[in-house]
């Protein structure tokens, strides 16, 4: 009750009830008039005077909205969390855990994913897929033994003009080209990753010059 | 104008209104955010600071105490500037002890020797104060220095009645217990109370 007593926040009954025991008891007399003497020290605490307007410019206030901290408040967490997943991206990459590229289906793995361009066929409107050119086709050496390596180059050599789903399998080729594409694009991953992360950065270093500039 | 329509200019967007209720506060944002911190320059910084968060957040007040609300703010800017200070391997109580501003007591009638006591006594405040655990600091400047009720201690800092007086007694003992040790310091009425 007494910090209450010295604040003057006690009703009549309790506050003469405190008045009383004061009068009779040493101990809380001290204490009252000890703490009476730390807050009677605060009190004396002069309140300075702000040493400049503090109001808000129209130039700065149109800067915070656009970047404003308390909204990029998630930033600095978010590049963390990319920086992390793109060194994870980079380990995996390293370590080759996942498939590069596309498996054959004898197991083989083709260094370069084919590309398909549509090719109508004339007389019975089916739709039909033939391989691009590369930009440079360099010649081509004997056929692959199976089992190794196929690339599109061997494609385009051989001429093979497939339908979509059966003609590539009735050609008796070592490669499937409905298999399933299990690698992933890492490399692309990681570009985009990188690009991301240096974004965010970006962005934070040029929020923190600017919220300083906007403080002074 | 009234605080109210201030308020309500300020959320339709006008500056002007809502510079007005900086000017009106600022004072008060400042020296809290000065005894809090210690040190002017980033008492400044926390001022801003709060008046900028303020001026984005006001289209969120949804009335009630303008005073509280700007104050509570005021405080979590501090907040933030002491968890800045201490990620860069500095304590408040270094901050302020390093960066101590004048601490002039209001006295009128003193001699010289008072004059040299003031100032000693000043810096021991501060240190004392320094040394309260943050919550406890800020509980006994809002009110022994800036004058505010638990009432409005209890909306500024968002805790109950209970936990406001209990966070000014212990602080206030603390501070009275800093004190006691520097008795030469104290006013002669003060003197020899233990």
């Amino acid at each position: 009750m007494l910090p209450e007593f010295l604040d003057d926040r006690l009703g009549h009954d309790d506050r003469d009830m405190v008045k009383s025991h004061l009068e009779t008891c040493e101990t809380c007399t001290r204490e009252l008039e000890s703490l009476q003497m730390a807050v009677a020290m605060l009190h004396r605490v002069p309140i300075v005077p702000a040493p400049r307007s503090f109001a808000i410019r129209n130039v700065a206030t149109e800067r915070v909205s656009i970047f404003d901290p308390q909204r990029l408040r998630w930033l600095r967490p978010a590049t963390a969390v990319v920086t992390v997943l793109l060194l994870v991206v980079l380990a995996i990459d390293f370590l080759q855990v996942l498939p590069l590229g596309m498996e054959s289906a004898d197991g083989g793995v083709a260094t370069e994913e084919p590309r398909f361009v549509p090719v109508p066929t004339s007389e019975q409107g089916e739709q039909m897929f033939q391989f691009s050119e590369p930009a440079e086709s360099p010649p081509v050496a004997e056929s692959p033994p199976v089992g190794t390596s196929v690339t599109v180059e061997k494609c385009v050599a051989e001429s093979h003009y497939f339908e979509e789903d059966d003609t590539m399998r009735d050609t008796g080729s070592a490669w499937a080209l409905d298999a399933p594409t299990s690698g992933w694009p890492l490399r692309q991953i990681e570009i985009a990753l990188a690009v991301v992360v240096f974004s965010m950065v970006a962005v934070l270093a040029f929020t923190r010059r600017r919220r300083r500039s906007w403080s002074k | 104008m009234q605080e109210h329509e201030l308020i309500k200019r300020s959320q339709d967007g006008d500056i002007e209104a809502f510079n007005q209720l900086v000017e009106h506060y600022q004072n008060q944002v400042y020296n809290i955010a000065l005894r809090m911190l210690g040190s002017p320059e980033t008492a400044e910084d926390a001022t801003q600071d709060t008046f900028l968060s303020a001026y984005r957040a006001i289209g969120k007040f949804k009335g009630g105490s303008f005073k509280a609300w700007i104050l509570r703010i005021a405080a979590n800017a501090c907040y933030d500037k002491m968890r800045a200070a201490r990620r860069t391997h500095a304590t408040s109580l270094d901050m302020i002890l390093e960066e101590s501003p004048e601490f002039p007591l209001n006295d009128n009638e003193e001699s010289p020797e008072d004059y040299a006591l003031r100032q000693e006594l000043g810096r021991l405040l501060t240190d004392g104060l320094a040394r309260l655990p943050e919550d406890q600091r800020l509980a006994v400047i809002l009110c022994d220095i800036q004058g505010l009720s638990y009432e409005e201690i209890s909306q500024v800092t968002r805790s109950s009645l209970g936990t406001v007086k209990s966070r000014l007694n212990r602080g206030r003992t603390r501070l009275r217990d800093i004190l006691l040790q520097h008795q030469e310091l104290l006013p002669p009425k003060f003197r020899h109370n233990r």
